[in-house]
């Protein structure tokens, strides 16, 4: 068995692992546009890493499997960078909103209830939602005859958004919204991830569809141009201030996950949009239900390691 | 003479370096067994090979082997521990009677980052006996923890078991062997996992003498790990130059994310 040690970390490990590691959650980064902090950070964990030095290496990881996958589908003409653009600069404001609003929060005690139900809920509604409405899509598809029955309500949400100023064409998307909602939305998942202490890919990803209607594979490859320029800052703020990012780490997280962006875009193209929903929704509902257990189930140890997700 | 032992003791405390209570005690019984001329120094010696650890770039833990000589008719005990260190954790607790989440923090200060026991089972019964009190517990006076909390007990254990979990805490009962009879001075020697959790520092490896419960000869070496080499090299950056570190560790990631965008492009360019 080939180890290696992480120097930050303070502890060594197997290689195979790590990079197969990366490998599995690039691809679901290349197919799905989120980041896979979910469902890396918690891995690293029981593999002996500390949380703080976990996530922060997580987010440096990102930065490649990001990379790689917005150049992947940039080639394929999914990407929309000016509403990647509006949306970072609302999350850039929300992240900072969220940091005190955080700090209110824990002063007032019970925050983690707060959070930890906050995030079962959304995580639950989202998930239900987005598969049922996918679940619908699918059936429809299955049966063309009765395509384009009707055409589509206008809906209260629809006349208001219309109403906004700054209304701006965004070609790739094919919508003509405000240019004020991405940055609202932006700002507010900015504010959600800050709190949640998550990158933000699984609530960003729901808005982009069903708020601001884009479709979803222009959706995957703009959340994720909007991931790397996120998780370029949160990689230089945690070497920076606290001593977390464990190069050694990261780079073999890379390797696994700069490739598996690839192929996941590659799957990605061959989905159809109301696949690859149903397929992120059940992912979504499965974190809710991992989250649930987490906590029902009594813990071996009463203590734990402050820092992490 | 007992005063003022415990005095030097106390003030070490304050300097946050980590000092297991076992070494005041065989301070006094020593003080006892060479007034009652029992027991003589040379009897008991200890030494670690290799003493110094290196951390290279594939370094997955190490062994070491502590052998020495104790008086005759006692049995070893051989302990590792760490600098005291400052620990942040999260309580879990149950919220609303179903479900478990963190409901506080807490900071253990001036814990050994590690304590490994080596002896044998029926000394291993016998480590927390308050004439012997060479366990985990030994260090119970030493820590403080914050906020103050009547649980400080129930607390240390369930940290114990994270410490365990970890490999840094351990009682081991099977790796010290005799390899001489009763009769006169008794060689010892034992292999001993140093965990790659075990951070570079210097470390402390003592041989306690212990008969009928009593500490009767002590004698200690020294054990270091350091980093050499690549990892040497990273840590020192992100801890020197950590901005310099930072923008490293990005453009690293961006370059290895468009090299691997250009290679899948090569070979989709064949289709």
């Amino acid at each position: 068995m080939l180890h290696m040690y992480l120097p930050i970390a303070g502890n060594s490990v197997n290689i195979l692992i790590i990079l197969g590691l990366g490998g599995f959650v690039g691809l679901l980064s290349g197919i799905f546009g989120v980041g896979g902090g979910f469902l890396m950070t918690p891995l690293l964990i029981m593999f002996g890493i500390p949380p703080t030095v976990a996530a922060a290496s997580d987010s440096n990881q990102i930065v490649g499997a990001s990379t790689s996958g917005t150049l992947a589908h940039w080639r394929l003409g999914n990407v929309d960078f000016k509403m990647g653009i509006l949306l970072l600069a609302g999350g850039i404001i929300g992240g900072t909103l969220g940091v005190q609003v955080i700090k209110i929060l824990r002063a007032m005690g019970n925050a983690d209830f707060l959070i930890n139900i906050t995030y079962v809920i959304m995580l639950g509604g989202v998930g239900a939602y987005m598969f049922w409405e996918s679940l619908q899509g699918l059936k429809k598809s299955d049966a063309p005859q009765h395509e384009e029955e009707k055409p589509v309500k206008e809906s209260g949400y629809a006349k208001a958004l219309a109403s906004l100023p700054f209304q701006t064409d965004f070609e790739k998307s094919g919508v003509r919204i405000s240019a004020l909602l991405p940055l609202i939305f932006g700002t507010l998942v900015g504010v959600l991830a800050a709190i949640m202490g998550v990158g933000g890919g699984f609530i960003m990803v729901p808005v982009m569809v069903y708020l601001l209607r884009m479709p979803m594979h222009v959706v995957v490859g703009t959340s994720l141009f909007q991931i790397l320029f996120t998780c370029v800052n949160v990689t230089i703020m945690q070497s920076y201030s606290n001593h977390t990012v464990d190069f050694v780490l990261a780079l073999l997280l890379l390797l696994g996950s700069t490739a598996g962006a690839q192929i996941g875009t590659k799957i990605s193209k061959r989905l159809k949009g109301d696949q690859l929903k149903i397929l992120l929704a059940s992912l979504v509902l499965l974190v809710c239900v991992k989250m649930l257990y987490g906590l029902l189930a009594t813990p071996d140890i009463m203590v734990a390691i402050a820092g992490g997700h | 003479m007992l005063c003022s032992l415990k005095n030097i003791t106390g003030s070490r405390g304050v300097t946050r370096r980590f000092r297991p209570a076992g070494l005041a005690s065989f301070i006094f019984v020593m003080f006892v067994a060479v007034a009652a001329g029992t027991v003589s120094a040379d009897e008991i010696k200890i030494s670690v090979v290799p003493s110094e650890i290196s951390i290279s770039a594939f370094y997955d833990g190490a062994h070491i082997k502590a052998a020495g000589t104790i008086p005759a008719g006692a049995d070893v005990v051989i302990r590792i521990t760490g600098e005291g260190e400052e620990v942040h954790l999260k309580k879990k607790g149950k919220v609303g009677g179903l479900l478990w989440m963190n409901t506080g923090k807490l900071t253990f200060k001036n814990v050994p980052a590690v304590f490994m026991i080596y002896t044998t089972p029926d000394v291993a019964d016998r480590v927390n006996h308050e004439t012997i009190n060479l366990g985990y517990f030994s260090a119970k006076d030493q820590i403080e923890l914050e906020p103050e909390n009547e649980a400080k007990e129930a607390l240390f254990k369930e940290f114990v078991k994270l410490k365990e979990s970890e490999r840094v805490y351990v009682i081991d009962t099977g790796s010290v062997k005799y390899t001489s009879g009763q009769a006169g001075p008794r060689q010892f020697e034992a292999d001993i996992a140093v965990p790659p959790k075990m951070k570079p520092g210097e470390y402390v490896v003592e041989a306690y003498a212990v008969k009928n419960d009593h500490i009767v000869a002590r004698a200690d070496t020294a054990l270091v790990i350091k980093l050499v080499g690549f990892p040497a090299w990273i840590a020192s950056l992100a801890f020197g130059h950590e901005l310099l570190y930072g923008i490293m560790a990005v453009v690293v990631a961006v370059a290895a994310g468009l090299l691997m965008g250009v290679v899948f492009k090569s070979k989709g360019g064949a289709h």
